[in-house]
């Protein structure tokens, strides 16, 4: 039986699901500290979204309803 | 007649119930048939509805005969993965938990491709809480793949894609939150469309992760694809993460083939082992798409190690936030692989979240620099591993079954954290005689270029004319 570890929110996981967050935030930290930069506005994705899409040439007709 | 129903495409069939050579009820007697028989054989099933959908076709018969369609899937019978509520009837997303849970408003994609005509059988199996790639579901049993009824048919739209392999249904829809349209797409030999975020609509549908959440439908053609894409994708003002952005009709450019079109072939650098055969597959692939006059190159694209580590942090949050009190409460009740994925969500903190979320659009800013400045289309294998047996996999959750799933998703799960439209088409078979997926990912709303490569490629190569065999 694996250790059990209480967690932020009072649910008790096993080592290795802490150890396997544990790694994904190193990533993150890695990753944030090269590209995120400060201040920037979170909820700017879907925006990005749109200003990145290919250009129309598969036309705009619209799909028959 | 029945069979000679059950082989044709979707598109072949809409169009012969449209000119009143085949009609929606004959159409839906036949898959009720094969549903209850080869269906429930391979676990597809979880609830029918043959009356509603014997008298719904009755009713657009009647109305085909009077001159009146209702869209381009009238009279196409279709079923979907078991998170897709209808109004009044059960959803249990795949789950003891919700058992009997009888939904109070429709689905908006089920709404329409109600308008479109088409005609909805019931629910299909499903991974619990569509959290896992592999399919298994000890609650409703796993799923079984029609090409080998030993082996995964992949998930979490497990009875969505054994369903429409089989040749039981004609399309069904499935979600997709780090793979689970195209991961069964590719075990099962179907074309499964991961359109970009915001293209379709995921109101009333159940949440898994409300930031990497996408609805697709998984189909035997990419004809099939871009008529049900159509049907259900646009913006929805009870979804206010869809896009105004017009749709277009994505049959209309199919034929256009793909001549001049730049292909970027990812064969190093991915970080995780490619099987062979798959390379090899992926390789007589790109020979293909050379032939019909598309430009290949190969194509470095950034690490997806760091992407797949924030959609595993946004991802366990999200879904650690919705289950939260569940699991407290009911932590007995759910798949120990369910709880397995979900658990490291606990163990992360709001800051980790909110940086994870934040970085998508940076990351996305460079990915479409990086990768669409040089090439219209993204070409990798869907899933790097050849399809395991059900039994070799079942293992309850443990280390070695996350590993596995985090192997099986290596190649995929960065189209979710990017919201990239993302593709599978089978493009070959291995010496096991199990259909192998190609995985194309394109610009924001690029489906149609997406769906018109699938198209080109699959005229050229006849893969997804093959079914499989009715004793297999």
């Amino acid at each position: 039986m694996e250790r059990q570890v209480e967690t932020p929110v009072d649910i008790a996981v096993a080592d290795r699901d802490v150890e396997a967050a544990r790694a994904m935030v190193e990533s993150l930290r890695q990753t944030a500290a090269e590209f995120l930069p400060f201040g920037l506005e979170a909820n700017d994705f879907l925006c990005a979204l749109e200003r990145l899409a290919e250009p129309e040439r598969e036309g705009a007709e619209e799909r028959p309803r | 007649m029945s069979g000679a129903i059950l082989a044709l495409s979707l598109a072949e069939l809409a169009e012969r119930i449209r000119r009143g050579a085949i009609s929606a009820r004959a159409a839906t007697e036949a898959c009720l048939s094969a549903l209850e028989e080869r269906g429930r054989e391979l676990g597809a099933v979880a609830r029918l509805w043959p009356e509603a959908a014997l008298a719904r076709a009755e009713e657009l018969d009647r109305e085909r005969a009077s001159g009146r369609i209702r869209g381009p899937l009238h009279g196409v019978p279709m079923a979907h993965k078991d998170m897709f509520p209808r109004e009044g009837a059960l959803c249990e997303w795949g789950t003891t938990i919700f058992r009997g849970q009888r939904a109070t408003q429709s689905a908006t994609v089920i709404e329409r491709l109600d308008e479109a005509g088409a005609i909805d059988l019931g629910r299909l199996n499903m991974v619990e809480f569509a959290l896992g790639i592999t399919g298994h579901n000890p609650h409703t049993g796993h799923p079984k793949n029609p090409w080998d009824p030993s082996r995964i048919t992949g998930g979490s739209s497990s009875g969505s894609a054994a369903a429409v392999a089989a040749r039981c249904v004609f399309a069904a829809l499935g979600s997709d939150t780090g793979g689970s349209i195209r991961i069964p797409a590719s075990l099962c030999g179907l074309v499964g469309i991961k359109p970009t975020y915001g293209r379709v609509s995921r109101a009333g549908a159940m949440p898994l992760s409300f930031s990497l959440d996408h609805v697709g439908p998984l189909c035997r053609t990419a004809e099939d694809a871009a008529l049900v894409l159509a049907a259900i994708a646009g913006s929805d003002p009870r979804d206010r993460t869809t896009s105004e952005r017009p749709v277009p009709d994505y049959t209309r450019g199919l034929e256009r083939g793909v001549r001049e079109v730049r292909i970027g072939f990812v064969r190093d650098g991915l970080e995780v082992a490619i099987d062979p055969e798959i390379a090899a597959l992926a390789q007589e692939a790109m020979a293909v798409f050379r032939e019909l006059g598309a430009r290949v190159a190969e194509q470095a694209i950034p690490s997806l190690a760091p992407l797949n580590a924030l959609r595993r942090i946004v991802l366990t949050a999200e879904c650690a936030a919705l289950h939260r009190e569940l699991v407290r409460t009911r932590a007995a009740d759910y798949n120990r692989e369910t709880l397995a994925r979900m658990a490291p969500g606990f163990a992360l903190s709001a800051v980790d979240y909110l940086q994870a979320v934040a970085l998508r659009t940076p990351m996305l800013e460079r990915f479409v620099a990086e990768v669409f400045g040089r090439c219209d289309l993204l070409a990798l294998p869907t899933c790097p591993v050849r399809t395991p047996t059900i039994a070799e996999t079942d293992t309850g959750g443990d280390a070695g079954f996350v590993e596995l799933s985090n192997r099986m998703g290596a190649l995929i799960g960065f189209a979710n954290y990017l919201g990239l439209p993302a593709l599978s088409l089978p493009m070959g078979f291995d010496s096991q005689g199990m259909p192998v997926g190609l995985q194309l990912v394109g610009r924001p709303f690029a489906e149609g270029l997406l769906l018109r490569a699938a198209h080109a490629f699959e005229q050229a190569t006849g893969w997804t004319r093959r079914a499989p065999g009715a004793a297999g």
